[in-house]
């Protein structure tokens, strides 16, 4: 029998255990038996990716595998802009996997003609699922001025969909 | 993937972490960590660096929390350096950031992770002039930071009632 020295160890057994050490002792030895853990869970393909944009319309951050959906764990988007900007609003939009329905995931709204710096984050702890073969895109509109975009996601794909 | 066991006083400071102790008071800390640079004390596992005048950082040995309160001038100039960038990974769990009073306008923001380099930039953000939080979470997807630095950089000088915090939450294991 191995015997478990570490404090830290020997802590939380008492905290996870709930053991009552003033009427039980503490386990302090390892069975001989070793019992290999296999975690069947699929592996995650984390993906941190970033976009910049400058000019009117739609850029994809991540062009989404076809073959496999897009978990989505969080996303933020800031903006810059001139006094001159007539952007009234900057948003990230995706396809839902379930609905088949392109979403909004995050927008900013601005002042038009007005300078300003925004930022906004979202984290899903649930993550959004994208479907595949889609765009997660980074949408700027203004016909005047100087904007100036940037969109930061986090997600993963799973090994097997 | 492989985690390496943590010792005994990061477990302490993740129950600090867990009390709210880091994210409550981030001012009060940052105080904190100037007076531990002043008084030349090394204090529950944290290392001190001065990185310039009026500048302080608050390192934890194993960096696994990185705080920095930064007062500097424009360009990628508050390296926190990673020492054990050879010998192991650091996984990016959280990012937390806090400014006000930014007077320069509009001002471009980022982290790097290595020493002045914006192609290394991994998050950039435009501050707003009344201030402003922003909480990236990762603990989901950590994000790994493979440079022998933390750089923080702004493309104008802050003022001296002008401060951005950073605090990066993590691990760090062996490659």
């Amino acid at each position: 029998m191995a015997t478990i020295n570490n404090s830290a160890v020997l802590d939380a057994i008492k905290k996870k255990c709930f053991i009552q050490t003033g009427r039980d002792g503490l386990p302090m030895q390892l069975s001989n038996v070793v019992a290999p853990v296999v975690i069947a869970d699929p592996e995650k393909e984390i993906l941190h990716i970033d976009a910049t944009k400058s000019t009117t319309g739609a850029t994809a951050v991540l062009a989404i595998n076809s073959s496999k959906d897009f978990y989505l764990n969080s996303c933020m988007l800031t903006i810059t802009k001139s006094a001159a900007c007539d952007a009234v609003k900057t948003l990230v939009r995706g396809t839902n996997a379930y609905s088949n329905k392109v979403q909004e995931i995050l927008t900013l709204g601005h002042q038009t003609l007005t300078a300003e710096s925004q930022q906004i984050v979202i984290s899903f702890p649930q993550p959004i699922r994208l479907k595949k073969g889609t765009n997660i895109e980074l949408i700027n509109a203004f016909t005047a001025g100087a904007q100036t975009s940037y969109c930061n996601i986090s997600g993963y794909y799973l090994e097997e969909d | 993937m492989a985690f390496s066991v943590p010792p005994e006083d990061w477990l302490k400071a993740q129950e600090e972490n867990a009390a709210g102790a880091f994210l409550e008071p981030v001012k009060a800390a940052a105080e904190e960590a100037k007076d531990y640079a002043d008084q030349g004390v090394k204090y529950a596992g944290y290392a001190r660096k001065e990185v310039g005048s009026g500048q302080y950082v608050r390192v934890r040995q194993a960096t696994r929390f990185v705080s920095t309160k930064i007062q500097n001038t424009a360009g990628f100039s508050n390296v926190v350096a990673r020492p054990n960038a050879e010998k192991s990974r650091f996984f990016c769990t959280k990012i937390l950031i806090i400014y006000r009073g930014i007077s320069t306008f509009p001002m471009d923001c980022r982290i790097s992770d290595v020493v002045g380099t914006a192609a290394s930039t991994r998050l950039q953000w435009y501050p707003e002039a009344s201030g402003g939080k922003i909480v990236l979470d990762l603990s989901d997807c950590p994000r790994e930071f493979s440079g022998d630095s933390f750089d923080f950089y702004t493309s104008a000088t802050l003022g001296a009632s002008e401060w951005i915090f950073y605090e990066l939450f993590g691990w760090e294991e062996d490659k």
